[in-house]
């Protein structure tokens, strides 16, 4: 053994040889001894820094290093950790256990239950292990197979905690187990709660938020269960996002929130109050179908969710929402005005997104900005749907394409792009028209045009911006400050 | 009228850098080494230790403006302003860690984490003996020692 360590040791010296060799460079800005192991005579502060920033099993391969190095790791105020099928449990804890730094910034603990020999007292001991060291930063993944409730009682009660992200699940798998403290939850210093694919009834949820005083941003990911939320007694709560598959909250009364971001569900929930919005996010997955296969865009669910978000600066709408808006624009249903002053829209430039966009535009009379970015999914659905051309949408909003006529896919599934720069210019023409005050502009094309076709949209864009002043019989267009398009 | 932070490098190279007010406050500058009068005065002047040449701190103002002017791309950075050359060699992980130590003096933060962040990258995921001929650390625990410590690094907290 040591005659091998020996061999590998003048192995390690030539090969150090040969790179300083190569390093003698004609500069001279160091003058400093090439030879010198510069590392580590950092202090153990920085070397701290730089480990924290590996996982930790990583990091224990540098207590081989030498005599300096061999307890940096343990001293090292950051765990992170996997518990995966194939490794011991027991194992793990041995190591922890000869971990000593007196405090924790950060924990990371990704457990997956598969593993045999994996007990919930093997979690309890780990969770404990953060909770004594006053650890920060929390996240915890556990994936359990069946409903039993992993996390000890001490979990809930837990004062030093700052920032927690819980996952009891992945995405993809349903059936996704619950958080239900039996207990009063007392995280009296949290700040940012994340919560993932977990089972979140709202009686749980109430609980939470009672414990949680100082919560400023709370993360909902992929929960299931959660019918009303009700922050009216968060004061401190001003960021609340939400992320579904299907399943969202029907109700939401947040009076203190001042971003919101609802993604993914199915149906436009109720905004009960939310009166300090200033951001606004909002976009479904789907379009659901009812029982009688009539296609059901809950029109004036969607309007009354825009009336609530009247007030909100920075709105940002998403495709399937547009394409509902236009239904119910070409229905002629009254919508609010809107107090925007920036506007973000997931669309295509076809004809099933434009009149929602029009209206959009007439009503936000402060609007200074929009961006637009395109999204490349091939929308089946509006074909089966009854989103057909109709003679009205080109007399009054100009000729667009129809979906199919921008894409086509053929059998063997290639997506050939037939979008036209000219589509785009008489979409610029359009916000243009529809908006007093829209100064910049901003497209995301995403690779909606081919090479030529970009190019030739970016030979029309200083017709549209102030520097060329183009007066057309007399009447000076509207010209925007800032066009900006990204390819 | 915005103020200018004069630093004075001294060392075999000495210069003097010029950093707008902006920018410094902007990457978190210096702000511990501000006296009170800050205020009042319109140019102020600060010494930099010996340790960090004016090669370090030049470099570390390029990477302000720089960033400054364009939205950052971590790994652009990471690669051509700490490492241009596609072999990082010896002489370009000590100006890293040179970087790293003077922007903690400067009070940089963002610098200071893009640095620690590249650093970590030298040691994640790489056998020991690796780090030790990269970073020339001296082996000198025993073989014993040697064994005890490899055995619990490999299979321990994951493979």
């Amino acid at each position: 053994m040591r005659s091998e360590i020996k061999k590998m040791g003048t192995r390690v010296e030539s090969e150090s040889e040969r790179i300083s060799a190569a390093v003698r460079s004609p500069s001279q800005r160091f003058r400093s001894n090439e030879g010198s192991d510069f590392i580590s005579s950092l202090p153990d502060a920085i070397l701290h820094h730089i480990l924290s920033n590996i996982p930790t099993e990583h990091a224990i391969r540098t207590s081989v290093l030498s005599k300096r190095w061999k307890h940096v790791w343990r001293e090292t105020p950051c765990l992170s950790f996997h518990c995966r099928t194939s490794d011991h449990p027991d194992s793990i804890s041995k190591t922890l256990a000869t971990f000593t730094a007196p405090k924790i910034t950060s924990f990371h603990a990704d457990v997956t239950f598969n593993n045999s020999s994996l007990t919930p007292s093997h979690v309890h001991s780990w969770i404990e292990l953060a909770a004594s060291r006053n650890a920060e930063i929390m996240s915890i993944i556990i994936i359990i197979v069946s409903d039993d409730n992993v996390l000890p009682d001490f979990f809930f009660t837990n004062s030093s905690v700052k920032q927690l992200r819980l996952a009891l699940g992945r995405r993809g798998n349903y059936n996704y187990c619950n958080v239900i403290p039996k207990c009063t939850v007392l995280w009296t210093s949290l700040r940012s709660l994340s919560l993932e694919c977990c089972g979140l009834p709202d009686e749980s949820l109430a609980n939470i938020l009672s414990g949680c005083p100082m919560l400023e941003s709370l993360v909902l990911i992929f929960c299931q269960h959660i019918h009303h939320i009700d922050l009216s007694k968060s004061m401190k709560l001003t960021r609340l996002e939400i992320t579904g598959h299907y399943y969202g909250p029907a109700k939401i009364v947040a009076p203190h929130i001042r971003f919101l971001k609802l993604i993914g569900s199915l149906d436009p929930c109720v905004l009960v109050d939310v009166s300090s919005l200033t951001d606004a996010r909002f976009s479904l997955s789907y379009v659901r179908r009812t029982t009688t296969g009539e296609d059901d865009f809950h029109q004036d669910k969607l309007l009354k969710m825009l009336e609530q978000l009247q007030h909100v600066e920075n709105l940002t709408i998403g495709r399937i929402v547009l394409q509902a808006l236009s239904v119910a624009e070409l229905r002629g249903l009254p919508f609010p005005q809107l107090q925007a002053k920036s506007l973000t829209v997931v669309m295509m430039v076809v004809r099933s997104f434009i009149p929602a966009l029009a209206r959009l535009l007439q009503n936000s009379p402060g609007l200074q900005k929009i961006t637009v970015t395109t999204d490349q999914e091939l929308d089946r659905h509006l074909r089966t749907q009854g989103l057909n051309p109709d003679r009205c949408w080109r007399l009054k909003y100009g000729d667009f394409p129809t979906t199919e006529q921008t894409y086509s896919s053929s059998s063997s599934g290639v997506v050939s792009k037939l979008a036209k720069s000219k589509d785009v210019v008489s979409f610029i023409k359009l916000v243009l028209q529809n908006s007093k005050a829209v100064e910049t502009m901003v497209l995301r094309l995403d690779g909606y045009l081919d090479a030529t076709e970009y190019q030739k949209l970016l030979r029309m864009v200083p017709t549209f911006t102030r520097n060329k002043n183009v007066r057309t019989r007399g009447q000076a267009k509207r010209l925007l400050n800032v066009l900006k398009i990204i390819p | 009228m915005s103020k200018i932070i004069v630093l004075k490098c001294v060392g075999h190279n000495p210069k003097d850098f010029e950093l707008d007010e902006a920018v410094a406050v902007q990457f978190g500058c210096i702000k511990d080494l501000f006296h009170s009068d800050f205020d009042a005065e319109s140019k102020i002047v600060v010494d930099v230790p010996m340790k960090f040449n004016s090669y370090i701190i030049g470099r570390i103002l390029e990477f302000c403006s720089s960033r400054a002017s364009f939205s950052s791309d971590r790994a652009y950075w990471e690669q051509d302003f700490f490492h241009p050359c596609r072999e990082p060699n010896q002489r370009k992980r000590k100006e890293l860690i040179a970087i790293m130590e003077a922007s903690e003096y400067l009070g940089m933060e963002s610098l200071v984490e893009l640095t620690t962040q590249s650093l970590a990258n030298y040691l994640k995921g790489k056998n020991p003996l690796t780090i030790r001929s990269l970073w020339k650390v001296e082996g000198d625990l025993t073989a014993e020692e040697e064994a005890k410590a490899l055995a619990m690094g490999v299979a321990k907290l994951g493979h």
